[in-house]
């Protein structure tokens, strides 16, 4: 299902002209949608903590995905993505066929719950700088959620907190 | 609201510019010292290509290429670019549309650097919604 942030950016748009805030552009709207509506894919890429990064490779390539859990059953106890292969593979000299992507996943990654609405995971990965959130729901993973399928309009609307938020945190840094 | 050109709204980030005939390895050093998820690929000033991550991963590692490859034979070449002087309007239906998230910025010839999706002005947005609506339930019917 394609987001249907900008539509739903109308109204908000309407209350800042006349109130002149503009912060709460699209975060009343599509922002406060389910994460589960904008998770991509129906099947989860996935692999074992002892799957080569060139055999995780190979799989995320064949998905077009950047990104793959790595799972112990049926419990995430990773992810693997594109830039780990960037730093700590490729930049770190270790060689994809022999590594395995247990040695070089991000251990325990923080989760989403489906139910979660999209602006909290667009804010905990603008906060910790996460390209990829797996989605949890009833303690089972369904899904990712990445930057590149965010809504448009969401991302959008909240930029002015984001942007915000950047500044406070260069004063206090 | 006047109709203001793409430079106006570039961030003054750090350009990561690379030659085509550089291998994958100087690229994924560069990319990594920088944190920065792509390079551009030019000649001299002239932009012939652009490597990213996504790259790295389905061109180089997943193909079982060597780090040594030159950077000309794995990059996509003539990426879509948007020019310093067009209307900002142009950049955002370009985003939404192709859903890219950084667009580089050319004037006469020459890579001026790269607009993110950040630096996106949302007044403007707010603007074109019936349009961008439009196109989306348009690419929703094809799709």
């Amino acid at each position: 299902m394609a987001p249907r942030a900008i539509a739903l950016l109308g109204k908000d748009c309407e209350e800042q002209q006349s109130s002149g805030h503009r912060a709460s552009i699209g975060s009343e709207t599509m922002s406060k949608r389910p994460v589960r509506e904008v998770i991509q894919r129906d099947t989860l890429v996935r692999a074992d903590p002892t799957t080569t990064v060139k055999a995780a490779a190979d799989e995320m390539a064949r998905c077009r995905c950047g990104s793959i859990l790595v799972m112990e059953g049926e419990a995430v106890v990773g992810i693997f993505t594109e830039r780990d292969l960037l730093m700590r593979v490729v930049h770190a000299g270790l060689d994809p066929a022999e590594t395995k992507v247990g040695e070089v996943m991000t251990k325990a990654p923080d989760t989403i719950d489906a139910d979660a609405p999209i602006g909290d995971a667009i804010r905990a990965m603008d906060q910790f700088s996460y390209r990829y959130l797996p989605v949890i729901d009833s303690g089972r993973c369904i899904g990712v959620i990445s930057t590149r399928h965010l809504p448009f309009g969401a991302v959008i609307g909240m930029a002015w907190e984001i942007d915000e938020r950047h500044r406070l945190a260069e004063r206090i840094w | 609201m006047p109709r203001r050109p793409v430079r106006d709204f570039l961030a003054r980030d750090t350009l990561l510019k690379a030659e085509p005939e550089e291998t994958v390895r100087d690229a994924a050093i560069g990319m990594a010292a920088h944190h920065c998820g792509s390079v551009l690929i030019a000649r001299g000033d002239a932009l012939v290509g652009i490597f990213t991550e996504r790259d790295l991963l389905s061109r180089v590692v997943a193909a079982g290429r060597d780090l040594d490859t030159p950077l000309i034979e794995v990059m996509t070449a003539n990426p879509d670019t948007i020019a310093a002087d067009a209307p900002i309007k142009d950049a955002i239906r370009q985003m939404n549309e192709c859903g890219y998230r950084h667009l580089p910025v050319i004037e006469n010839d020459r890579v001026l650097g790269i607009l993110s999706i950040r630096d996106l002005p949302f007044a403007e947005i707010a603007l074109m919604e019936k349009e961008l609506d439009d196109r989306q339930s348009l690419a929703e019917r094809i799709w």
